[in-house]
């Protein structure tokens, strides 16, 4: 699929700002005495930049449309449509993001922050998933419509929500050892998730073919024209046109920036050490922010819609690489 | 319940493109339209269209065989395109199976056309909404046509009637008729669409004809396996050279 500036831009920085929220909010449940002790810049900052994300993804989607405008209609088939419930969510996740340091500000009592607090927290899981969601029931392209497309919006979301919690943390002085432990975990977590992700696109099996598309039963079939004599939007919306060798050297600056080098920062960062320890942790935010920029292009690069069966363009059974043997025996994945 | 939907000989299609300029031109210039292009007369001409013309090449030379393939909405049963429409801007209407999309109601998403199986969905960049054919709704039910042009542009439009416009769940229709009595199919059965245009097979062709039974044996007989099988050499414009 054609990977959109917008829709990238959207998932990483509303999936950062969410991710955000959730480590603010749970601390604020979790360990109030803590946050209470804590500077209230620390609360603010994090507060204001788990909606500046949110906002700043929200804004880059409006870009995607084509009457923004309108944009308020797409919540009314929440019935239905995931894209529908992803608005709806998206609503009130920012909701709570711009109320939660509201009620610090106005010294509103642990009950109702708890209770913002949590509030948000489901809806910021639910956002996950609606967005998730949204791709994976797409069921005609495969590399989307698998259970790793849910974890991995969670995981990646989370993972680089708290990058940015650390890194802000750090640079206020407050240093939790425990955070560095979890989000050393955390990334360990999406690294794994993200290997077994490329490994699926490159090993699932669609069970179908130009014959199907063509209901031809001939194993010599070949587009001679697409009746234009230039793209069009079957040609341009649904392949990305780069060349496989681009497609795996994004594909490894991804995994190295988002997940690996940030572990290698957190570990490597000095404690203590103030200016030096917060510098670790913002250069391990910026590069896992800028990875997971590639990753979610990468996420529609490898997105291969049934479509381009007619089009000569579907990453075949056969164009596929030597692990396609191995997956060809193994239980086609059926398209319902 | 009737399910309004197209039928598509491809032992007939010639691939002239009559079916897709047709489809255009009416629907430019109706409720439906307009199906903007961009740089039209450029080198590089692109636009929207409810309806293309594909060719495909099937077999191994010098058996092979050349498929036209015309492909527009197919106004499927089961339609995955409306199914996620976030604003119910995509419909499918109860009365005669016909799969919309409401333009004041669009945003513009692009969700449907990533939801279609088929690439039947185009996105209108100038409009900012999605467009697909409407199979013709609004000359089928026109009052102001005679009553023999309300059909589909497309299907009166085609020269060798390989387009048959019917209720496909009505077995006394032209098109019912024609799905059964010539092995019609669907694309991509497997995708649960059920989509409603039906495709009938391209045939091989016969040769009738005997050598014994020419008056005037022509210059050359091209079999079925595209061999010539006689050919005296002619020049043919002899007469022209100085
Ligand atoms: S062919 Fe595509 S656009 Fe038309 S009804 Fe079916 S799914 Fe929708
Ligand atoms: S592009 Fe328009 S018709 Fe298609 S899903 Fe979005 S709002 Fe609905
Ligand atoms: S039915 Fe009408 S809108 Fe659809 S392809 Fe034919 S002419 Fe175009």
């Amino acid at each position: 699929m054609r990977p959109e500036r917008s829709l990238v831009l959207l998932l990483v920085l509303a999936g950062a700002g969410q991710g955000i929220f959730i480590f603010l909010a749970a601390m604020g449940v979790i360990i109030p005495h803590l946050m209470d002790g804590a500077h209230p810049e620390v609360i603010y900052s994090l507060g204001i930049s788990s909606l500046a994300f949110t906002l700043a993804g929200m804004a880059a989607s409006l870009f995607h449309l084509g009457n923004p405008l309108r944009g308020w209609k797409a919540v009314i088939r929440w019935q239905s449509s995931w894209l529908s419930r992803e608005a709806l969510f998206m609503g009130l996740f920012s909701g709570c993001a711009a109320l939660y340091p509201l009620v610090y500000f106005l010294n509103a009592p642990y009950g109702v922050r708890a209770l913002i607090g949590i509030v948000g927290i489901c809806a910021a899981f639910a956002l996950y998933i609606a967005s998730a969601m949204l791709y994976a029931r797409i069921r005609f392209v495969r590399e989307w419509s698998n259970k790793l497309t849910i974890t991995n919006f969670v995981f990646f979301g989370f993972t680089s929500g708290g990058a940015v919690t650390y890194a802000i943390l750090c640079l206020q002085g407050v240093n939790y050892i425990h955070l560095r432990g979890i989000m050393i975990l955390l990334a360990a977590g999406s690294l794994i998730l993200k290997t077994l992700a490329f490994v699926f696109n490159k090993t699932v099996y669609v069970p179908t073919d130009i014959k199907n598309a063509l209901v031809m039963n001939d194993p010599d079939i070949r587009l001679m024209s697409t009746g234009t004599s230039y793209e069009h939007y079957n040609t341009k919306e649904y392949s990305s046109g780069l060349t496989d060798a681009q497609v795996r050297s994004i594909q490894l600056k991804s995994l190295f920036a988002a997940f690996i080098i940030p572990m290698i920062l957190w570990m490597a960062m000095p404690l203590g050490a103030g200016a030096l320890g917060s510098m670790f942790a913002v250069l391990a935010a910026v590069a896992m922010i800028a990875g997971l920029l590639m990753e979610r292009r990468l996420f529609f690069i490898q997105g291969n819609h049934l479509q381009n069966l007619y089009y000569a363009r579907f990453r075949g059974n056969d164009a596929r690489n030597p692990l396609l043997s191995k997956a060809k025996k193994g239980t086609p994945v059926p398209l319902k | 319940m009737s399910q309004l939907a197209l039928v598509i000989d491809l032992n007939k299609c010639v691939g002239c493109h009559a079916c897709a300029t047709n489809c255009k031109a009416w629907n430019t210039s109706g409720e439906f339209g307009p199906l903007t292009d961009k740089e039209p007369y450029g080198k590089q001409p692109e636009g929207v269209w409810f309806n293309r013309v594909q060719t495909y090449e099937v077999g191994k030379y010098p058996k092979t065989e050349v498929i036209n393939f015309p492909k527009s909405c197919m106004h499927c049963k089961n339609a995955p395109c409306v199914e996620v429409c976030p604003t119910g801007a995509s419909y499918k209407r109860q009365e005669d199976g016909i799969v919309l999309v409401n333009y004041a109601d669009c945003i513009g998403c692009k969700y449907c056309s990533w939801a279609c199986p088929y690439g039947c969905r185009e996105f209108d960049e100038h409009e900012g909404v999605m467009k697909k054919c409407v199979l013709c709704v609004n000359r089928i039910y026109n009052e102001n046509l005679p009553e023999e042009e309300r059909k589909p542009a497309c299907v009166l439009a085609c020269p060798t009637r390989a387009r048959i416009f019917g209720d496909i769940d009505d077995p006394g229709s032209e098109a019912s008729k024609a799905i059964r009595e010539k092995h019609g199919y669907k694309l991509l059965p497997e995708t649960g669409a059920d989509p409603s245009t039906h495709y009938l097979p391209q045939r091989k062709i016969k040769v009738e004809l005997d050598e014994d039974e020419l008056c005037v044996k022509p210059l050359a007989i091209v079999t079925i396996e595209k061999k010539i099988t006689s050919y005296k050499e002619q020049i043919i414009d002899d007469f022209m050279s100085p």
